[in-house]
């Protein structure tokens, strides 16, 4: 099978990992830096893949490990006071997202655990089965049914 | 909100293909370029390493080094730190508990004022200045606002042997701005349960600063943000600090075995320590099924684990392999272990009582098997700051989520 050029992953696998980091930045820009990012880690990884499965999941594990980084560094910034206590939450997405009912689904999205984002993403977005997504993450299949079910359960408290 | 909303959400997000071979392009040219001065790198660390007295040359003939600055008032700066952070005018008096570093460092791109260092058993504070070259700071737009990122030079600890401290990580908080155009911050590294630094150094990487990150200004009453990453030169510059002048701020200890429930949850820790600048949780060994309870604290999973109460421990590193003896790094946000803690009040002696404000924390952990099968957790510790320093003068206990722990 011939190897999957550089060019070809990201025009195939960019906008998964820019809806996958952009659910833990809340912010296009650094969503688009963990994107670059993971895809620069690829390159110095030196890694070749023959079939596009095979390279988005490592792609999808790689841009979740940077987003954990990330959120590890945004820690800081939310340390950061403004002039008020409000102002210390991850900014609105804003802009980009269009109707009121999408903003909704940002912002829900937003204050449930970080591990449940990636879990509902790969779940109803993507499609993935549980199996799928347990090998994906590296977890069992019953941690993710734990985090699929503890993620509807915060997203419907939060709604 | 059902699945087809989810992902109507979803596919407003992307980028045309156009765009997306452009950025191919662009992240294609960042790495040859990295491989370009990465191989111009190599052969400068060949000839810095020819011996460790051409280092040292190198390092105290550094052009960058500028000189000491004289009066630096850390007593200010951190009582700014504490302040912006909580709110609140800060009284607490840090006279005498800290080292004066007072050495300033410029080259190409930034000035960096190392300032002073204060340190609690779990965390030491580092209080720095950072101006950036007017040639940078023209790239960030007038503001009322802040900066941050990752203004922080690489912060290290040693030990007596000369090896690195690894429960520790740096993090940083930057202050608003200053007339001058500088930045005052605090860089704030984790370390586990060290009561005397006198052995112990600071290595500041000084050439190794990331570089100017994301920028959050005021526009009206909205809060505006710009990703501006303007990476700036790296050098070699390296130098090392004795921390032989810090006087530890003491913490109290109950070191009597506690047991805290929450809800369906229950954790055993062998000690908890207060001092002024945070609490922090130690066990030696956490059983998956843990003494005097028949439900396990610790829950785990193929290549995971979770440590359901407070503080959290939550997922293990990407590689990492049960059962090996590893050591977990994970910085807990406030929100998370704010689930669980919900709240840690100083009891006094003369009947007051105060709550503490928290603040983001760290827990760090190792796992082992046991005999029977069962992965258990070995040394925890998990520190939470306060936002504030809180005295301990007359404390009698400190209350954590309505159970009260004598602290004597």
């Amino acid at each position: 099978m011939e190897e999957i050029g550089f060019e070809e992953l990201v025009i195939t696998h960019y906008n998964t990992l820019l809806r996958i980091a952009i659910q833990h930045t809340g912010n296009r820009s650094e969503a688009e830096d963990i994107v670059q990012e993971t895809f620069l880690q690829l390159l110095e990884k030196k890694k070749n893949f023959h079939d596009h499965e095979h390279a988005k999941a490592f792609l999808i594990r790689a841009a979740i490990n940077r987003c954990f980084d990330y959120l590890k560094s945004a820690r800081h910034k939310r340390n950061i006071p403004l002039t008020d206590v409000e102002e210390n939450v991850l900014p609105k997405l804003s802009g980009d997202f269009g109707d009121e009912s999408s903003q909704a689904v940002y912002d829900a999205i937003q204050k449930i655990r970080p591990e449940y984002r990636n879990v509902i993403y790969l779940y109803y977005y993507e499609e993935y089965s549980i199996k799928e997504i347990a090998a994906i993450l590296r977890k069992s299949s019953n941690t993710i049914s734990s985090w699929l079910t503890r993620a509807r359960k915060q997203l419907k408290e939060v709604l | 909100m059902n699945k087809k909303d989810y992902q109507a959400a979803m596919r407003q997000i992307y980028a045309e293909k156009e765009e997306l071979i452009i950025k191919a392009k662009q992240i294609q040219a960042r790495y040859d370029e990295q491989q370009n001065q990465s191989s111009r790198s190599i052969h400068m660390k060949r000839g810095w390493l020819t011996g460790i007295i051409a280092a040292s040359v190198l390092l105290v003939c550094s052009t960058f080094t500028v000189g000491a600055i004289n009066n630096w008032n850390y007593t200010a700066v951190f009582h700014k730190y504490f302040s912006e952070k909580s709110g609140k005018k800060i009284t607490y008096d840090f006279s005498d508990m800290g080292m004066d570093i007072n050495e300033s460092y410029k080259q190409n791109g930034y000035e960096l004022k190392l300032g002073s260092v204060i340190a609690d058993a779990n965390s030491l504070y580092i209080s720095y200045n950072f101006r950036l070259d007017e040639e940078y700071a023209m790239k960030l737009p007038q503001m009322n606002g802040q900066i941050y990122g990752r203004l922080l030079p690489s912060m290290h600890l040693k030990d007596a042997d000369g090896s690195y401290i690894k429960d520790g990580i740096t993090v940083s908080r930057i202050s608003k701005q200053n007339e001058d155009g500088s930045f005052d911050c605090v860089a704030r590294h984790s370390i586990d349960n060290c009561s005397d630094y006198s052995d112990k150094t600071l290595v500041v990487d000084i050439g190794v600063p990331a570089y100017a990150g994301t920028l959050s200004y005021m526009q009206n009453t909205d809060t505006s943000e710009e990703g501006i990453h303007t990476p700036l030169p790296t050098s070699s510059e390296r130098h090392m600090y004795s921390l032989n002048g810090i006087t530890n701020i003491k913490g109290i200890t109950n070191d009597n075995g506690i047991r805290l429930i929450d809800g369906p949850y229950s954790a055993y820790f062998d000690s908890v320590t207060v001092s002024p600048l945070g609490i922090t949780f130690r066990c030696a060994d956490i059983p998956v099924t843990p003494p005097e309870s028949t439900e396990p604290n610790v829950k785990i999973g193929q290549g995971s684990y979770g440590y359901e109460f407070t503080p959290s421990l939550c997922e293990e590193e990407e590689g990492a392999e049960l059962g090996a003896q590893i050591t977990h790094y994970y910085p807990v946000p406030a929100e998370y272990h704010n689930t669980h803690l919900r709240s840690v009040t100083l009891v006094y002696r003369d009947g007051t009582e105060l709550e503490a404000e928290l603040e983001n924390g760290i827990a760090i952990g190792r796992t082992k098997m046991s005999e029977s099968g069962e992965y258990d957790l070995m040394d925890i510790y998990a520190a939470v700051d306060f936002t504030t320093p809180l005295s301990l003068d007359n404390l009698t206990a400190v209350r954590i989520n309505g159970r009260e722990i004598p602290m004597q």
